[in-house]
């Protein structure tokens, strides 16, 4: 889970239905970035990624009369995005439109000091590293729940899982970041 | 299997997925003295986490989709403002002053950078178009008979100041670090991440700024102390001071006009953009709602020398077409004769 600045994303969707288009770039420094991290996990392409997420920026302004009603927006976009992504692997004649095995995800890095956190460097390393050992599905579930805040049942329906799978992946994810913070604590001792 | 069990409630609790009864359960299954560590993963959960390195979208991607926002535009403006447009091109074409030098008077900053480093110049013939990505992800198509300078070490890193000469449109990148400075002769824009165009021919008698959206900073050079803010489709048109004397032989008559005037234009730009576009329709519709298009398209003024030129009707594409071929190509439905010296076009009945 992530703190976001407050945007009124009820707001910004009334007033991209009113033609303005600087409601369209907030939206997009908001959201480009996360996107882009989806589609780049399933097309595995930088260039692809970027046609995608301007395709979706482009077909929101396009629809923006008929979205502004949207009621999840955040999920809106994050399934336009899975969408696009998997017509452009289509395009380019791959048969797995979505192979979770092979999502294509950077290595994470959580972004505060040991001091902040008020544990060791060696204990934030070892997390950092429990993390990025998790299996690509696994990675990318934690992903979507603890940075973009999805909820469980709509990671589910974005990765065609089933909510029981997306609770299992976000248990094994903890279980082994504990694990990291508690090996650390007993060489402490 | 109640140890996974217990990690699989956690993470349901972390995310804000728990009902009361598992968390009752969940307080059941804890361990004890596990608090310390439990407190660690606590903060560690509401700290972001970010990939290394980091990655995200070039700024091409924005500029896609803002590509993609005023090709929807163009196609959908209609030309409610062509009358407006045909007032302003008539004002505009009192004969024609030439400013020796299309550097500006009083440039000291801009003057010592190009010393420290070499200038970046993009320059356009008569007739052709071009868009030039700037080092800061700035676009701006700069229409023909244009002349655009900027610094080639220092722009994007220690300033964003450009010189225009001629007509050009700029969709600048935001950056409130480094304003957006543009320097034409009489006026000088301040951008604060916007879109809009500039006109300033040497030979016009006015410079103008036409904004499509955001918000920019305007101060003149006969009063520079003066700060203009123009808001979305309000065009601003400074007239030209009267050039120094060494730089024309002839001293042209002095413009008695007040300093500068704004125009609302409307919800409708389109006239004024229309020179980006890559090709020009129109459809049935009559010469003098043609002009407006046409000078902004061939970068010329026309005049009609009879009136009933005006009240005929056209319709056809120009893309590459040359004014020549364009205009022979409409001779013939059109009945008239032409004369075109500089940038003027005379038309008459035949």
């Amino acid at each position: 889970m992530q703190l976001f600045p407050f945007i009124d994303w009820r707001d910004i969707q009334n007033r991209m239905a009113e033609n303005d288009q600087e409601a369209l770039r907030v939206l997009y420094d908001h959201y480009s970035k996360r996107l882009f991290e989806l589609a780049y996990a399933i097309v595995r392409s930088k260039e692809m990624a970027e046609e995608v997420v301007g395709d979706v920026f482009i077909q929101v302004w396009q629809k923006r009369k008929r979205i502004h009603t949207v009621e999840n927006f955040s999920f809106y976009l994050y399934v336009m995005t899975r969408n696009s992504s998997r017509s452009y692997l289509r395009k380019y004649g791959q048969k797995k439109l979505l192979d979770l095995d092979e999502l294509a995800l950077p290595i994470y890095q959580i972004d505060a000091s040991p001091e902040d956190l008020m544990i060791s460097g060696e204990a934030l390393q070892a997390i950092n590293r429990a993390i990025n050992e998790l299996p690509p599905q696994c990675r990318m579930v934690f992903k979507l729940v603890k940075e973009d805040g999805l909820k469980y049942r709509e990671v589910a329906e974005l990765l065609h899982l089933s909510p029981k799978t997306v609770e299992n992946q976000m248990g094994i994810a903890l279980k082994k970041m504990h694990a990291a913070l508690q090996i650390y604590r007993r060489e402490q001792r | 299997m109640s140890t996974d069990r217990y990690w699989l409630l956690l993470g349901k609790k972390k995310s804000g997925e728990t009902s009361p009864e598992e968390l009752e359960e969940l307080a059941a299954l804890s361990p004890e003295g596990d608090e310390d560590t439990l407190d660690a993963l606590d903060r560690v959960w509401v700290a972001p986490m970010e990939p290394v390195p980091e990655t995200f979208p070039s700024r091409n991607v924005w500029h896609r989709v803002q590509k993609s926002i005023y090709s929807e535009q163009a196609r959908t403006g209609r030309g409610r403002l062509l009358r407006l447009g045909l007032a302003l091109a008539a004002a505009g074409v009192l004969g024609a002053i030439v400013i020796g030098g299309w550097y500006m008077s009083g440039r000291k900053v801009q003057q010592a950078s190009v010393d420290a480093h070499p200038m970046n110049q993009v320059v356009t013939q008569a007739g052709s178009k071009t868009k030039i990505a700037l080092p800061d992800g700035t676009l701006v198509w700069l229409n023909g008979n244009s002349q655009l300078t900027y610094g080639n070490k220092s722009f994007g890193t220690e300033e964003r100041e450009v010189t225009l000469s001629g007509e050009a449109f700029f969709d600048v990148v935001k950056n409130e670090k480094l304003p957006f400075i543009i320097h034409t002769k009489d006026m000088t824009i301040r951008v604060l991440g916007t879109a809009f165009t500039v006109r300033a021919y040497p030979r016009d008698k006015t410079v103008e700024t036409v904004l499509i959206r955001g918000l920019v900073e305007i101060t003149t050079r006969r009063d520079p102390e003066r700060k203009i803010v123009l808001k979305p489709n309000e065009k601003i048109v400074v007239p030209v001071e009267a050039p120094e004397s060494n730089s024309t032989a002839k001293a042209p008559a002095r413009i008695p006009a007040s300093p500068y005037s704004i125009l609302r234009l409307g919800k409708d730009t389109a006239t004024e953009t229309v020179w980006m576009r890559s090709k020009l329709e129109f459809d049935n519709e009559t010469f003098e709602e043609l002009a407006p298009k046409m000078e902004k398209w061939y970068n010329i003024h026309i005049h009609f020398k009879d009136e009933k030129i005006r009240k005929r009707h056209f319709s056809g594409v120009i893309e590459k077409e040359t004014l020549t071929q364009t205009l022979e190509a409409m001779k013939l439905s059109g009945h008239f004769e032409y004369e075109i010296k500089d940038n003027e076009l005379w038309l008459r009945e035949n």
